[in-house]
């Protein structure tokens, strides 16, 4: 199941799928290291602060807009993992 | 580009230029230390507030010069540290490049690396943080990477110093030997095209200095910037040609060029992992203090770490607000015993002890005056200000180094970004109720060059603690029951805030830019930060004030002093000057000509405007404040004006100091006295309607 960053648990993995957004915005997240095919396991994920991510071995702080432009798929296993923080 | 070729001039001898390049947090600073004695010049990038550090190795009777680069993700120009970095690479006045990888994260940060190394392969890989990698289980095949990539990559260490030797050696060996062809990375379903572009760069002379199959990448993808470049040395019809296959690509693809760019480069860094780096734990847990942090009551948390460091570094420098409490609790003679043994008290009783000196001698009075008010004020106004600026450097420096500073950044972004600003903008906020001057130092914190201007236009609005005694004096004659009081003292403090916050979204709409910051900030383990690297940067931007605003200070200092010496012809005439402005007010006569003076002396210092009101009154400044018999609505406009008019001359100095444009500085302080004047004949409009 495809969904944004921002819709996903803090305690899954997930992986990268596509990041849209304007050129700016999308470069900036791709170069951060979420490009397709990159796993991402979010650490905190509470409305309204920020969306909290470990990627490529860097934890990252993303604003929930910016976080609802990645779209990722549940890793196998993480799919019964309940909203909240 | 305009950039000088060299600052060291080693007398006759071979000196090489290092480009240092790497990702923020990989441990730049602190392998800068490492390897450099000292920062040996600091200046800003032409026409950017990024900041350019530099640093020399001496090694075998020869000078290596390390140029740092701004800490960036990739070489596409978006920020303007990308932009800095890029061109200067580009300019091609280096011999070598130093990447910086983090061991601890060698999956994103080889990114960069490998962009760098496409560019030449005249360069050596530090691998920094190599002592942690070890405790973390990371283990990396350096052999493995060195043959991939073609480069000697030397692990290192800034803690233990281990491998420090080595990449000097390294270092030298690649600076003294031939040229190296730059890192090919595969790419894929883009190869045909960017072979086709770049046998028709062959044609054209390009005017910087890049490996054509670079070129061809990036006019490929559509970098406006390089595009300019090659159009205007005549490959218009590349770059036309580049145009029509990009159009092609998305079309068969559904991608951007630059999306599938960096794609193929992560697959090749992905592959470059797979065969050299082993991680044993995967799953690491973090901290109890960062889990705090980022929760809920993060934004809390955050204020809960800064308020008490930035009030303990004014309490030590200058009382405040520890002498304010003691003040308002009747304890006056504590307070003033406070404030002449703090840091800043016992340097400027110092100068005062000189200039009591200067005045009892039997030189002529003209000297006497010109030596203890002008010459002394201006170089004790200078010095007053170095601890004040080293303990707040030193406690930013502290925050951010200690990885403390992001996630407080991350935690009350949200507050920020309804002012156009970022989280990051709670240090010169914080600093700037102290005192403004290592508030505009402190913006140099902001995340881009946009948001640093912001700061520097807008910090100067928040009243500093001078700027607070002005205003207690104020209310306290003119509004004394204590409802009243509070109130007035809310809403100078509120109005102030709104013309800070309505100048940085004014300055950010300048620059072109609607929308709020996005977050995108990276986390770093919060560690013990590096006591050498904090001393080093406090102590290095203390240097570079004293040299750079300390030489502005003390010249508008003696301007100052020319201007409203006692002695001088100005003195009167300077009131005279601003009279018809404060007529508006209706403030007209002798009062006008009063108040015109100290609005100039105020300059040198917020604090010298009382002074100079109850030294021509003769009386203790609450008198002589209140022999002005102002109306209710004078009052809050003068308040509105002595609090906001213009950035002191120090602060008028850092600005320069920071921006190094002396445009930006005439604006800033244009800016601030133009919209203080309106402000308070506003409030002045407002007050008399309400009969006050």
């Amino acid at each position: 199941m495809i969904r944004s960053l921002a819709d996903v648990p803090a305690g899954s993995r997930a992986v990268v799928v596509e990041v849209a957004g304007g050129r700016g915005a999308k470069r900036r997240l791709l170069e951060m290291g979420l490009s397709p095919g990159s796993r991402v396991e979010v650490i905190v994920n509470g409305f309204p602060g920020p969306v909290v991510v470990k990627v490529r071995g860097v934890m990252a702080a993303l604003g929930r807009g910016l976080a609802a432009k990645v779209l990722v798929k549940l890793e196998e296993g993480e799919r019964e993992a309940q909203h909240g923080v | 580009m305009a950039c000088e070729r060299a600052h060291f001039k080693g007398a006759g001898s071979r000196h090489y230029r290092v480009a240092v390049v790497g990702n923020p947090n990989v441990g730049k600073s602190t392998l800068f230390t490492a390897l450099t004695k000292e920062i040996a010049h600091i200046a800003n990038w032409p026409g950017t507030t990024v900041e350019r550090k530099e640093g020399l190795i001496r090694v075998s009777g020869k000078e290596i010069v390390l140029i740092d680069l701004p800490g960036i993700y990739s070489l596409s120009g978006i920020s303007a540290e990308e932009r800095v970095a890029r061109d200067f690479l580009l300019t091609g006045q280096w011999d070598a490049l130093l990447i910086l990888v983090d061991s601890l994260a060698i999956e994103r940060t080889l990114y960069l690396a490998v962009h760098a190394l496409e560019l030449t392969g005249r360069a050596v890989v530090a691998l920094t943080k190599w002592d942690a990698a070890h405790k973390q289980g990371v283990h990396v095949s350096i052999s493995k990477l060195e043959s991939e990539l073609g480069i000697p990559v030397v692990p290192v260490s800034a803690v233990t110093r281990e491998g420090i030797g080595e990449l000097i050696a390294k270092l030298l060996q690649v600076l003294e030997g031939g040229t190296k062809r730059p890192l090919k990375v595969e790419y894929g379903y883009l190869e045909k095209y960017i072979s086709e572009l770049e046998k028709e760069l062959a044609n054209v002379s390009l005017p910087f200095k890049a490996p054509p199959r670079w070129v061809a990448l990036k006019l490929l993808e559509g970098d406006e910037h390089i595009s300019m470049l090659v159009r205007s040395a005549g490959g218009e019809g590349v770059v036309r040609r580049a145009g029509e296959l990009r159009s092609l690509i998305v079309q068969f693809t559904g991608r951007e060029v630059d999306e599938l760019e960096i794609q193929y480069r992560f697959n090749f860094v992905d592959e470059l992992c797979k065969a050299a780096v082993v991680r044993k734990r995967v799953r690491e847990e973090i901290g109890v203090f960062e889990r705090v942090l980022l929760s809920r009551a993060g934004a809390a948390a955050s204020l809960l770490i800064l308020l008490p460091l930035y009030l303990a570094v004014f309490t030590f420098n200058t009382g405040f607000p520890l002498t304010l409490i003691l003040r308002v609790v009747g304890a006056a003679e504590v307070a003033e015993l406070l404030e002449s043994s703090t840091l800043s008290g016992l340097i400027s009783g110092a100068f005062d002890g000189v200039a009591a000196l200067v005045r009892e001698s039997s030189l002529p009075t003209v000297v006497k005056s010109a030596i203890a008010d002008g010459v002394l004020q201006g170089v004790g106004l200078v010095l007053t200000f170095l601890p004040l600026i080293f303990t707040a450097l030193l406690i930013l420096s502290l925050l951010e180094d200690s990885g403390i500073g992001p996630y407080a950044a991350a935690s009350l972004h949200r507050f920020f970004q309804r002012l156009g600003l970022s989280g990051r903008a709670v240090y010169p906020l914080l600093i700037s109720l102290g005192c403004n001057v290592p508030a505009v130092m402190a913006s140099r914190t902001a995340p881009d060059e946009v948001e640093r201007r912001q700061l520097v236009f807008s910090v100067p609005f928040i009243p500093c603690q001078a700027r607070l005694v002005i205003i207690v004096a104020f209310v306290s004659v003119y509004f004394p029951s204590p409802f009243v009081a509070v109130t007035a003292l809310l809403v100078t403090y509120a109005a102030a805030f709104a013309l800070f916050a309505f100048t940085s979204t004014i300055i950010r709409r300048f620059y072109g830019i609607r929308e709020p910051p996005e977050l995108l900030i990276e986390l770093p383990p919060i560690h013990f930060p590096s006591l050498r690297v904090l001393w080093w940067i406090a102590w290095d931007y203390t240097k570079h004030y004293l040299k750079r605003a300390g030489v502005v200070i003390f010249g508008l200092s003696l301007i100052i002093w020319a201007l409203t010496s006692e002695l001088g012809v100005f003195a009167a005439a300077i009131g005279d000057v601003l009279s018809p402005l404060l007529a508006l007010i209706g403030i007209t006569g002798e009062k006008a000509t009063l108040i015109g003076f100290s609005l100039v002396a105020g300059l040198a210092a917020k604090e010298a405007v009382l002074l100079s009101i109850s030294a021509t009154m003769g009386a203790d400044p609450i008198d002589a404040l209140r022999s002005l018999q102002l109306t209710g609505a004078q009052a809050l406009s003068l308040l509105a004006l002595y609090t906001t008019y213009m950035p002191c001359i120090a602060t008028v100095g850092t600005i320069y100091k920071e921006t190094g444009s002396l445009k930006y500085t005439v604006s800033a302080t244009a800016w601030s006295l133009s919209l203080s004047l309106v402000t308070s004949y506003i409030v002045y409009i407002l007050a008399s309607g309400l009969n006050l």
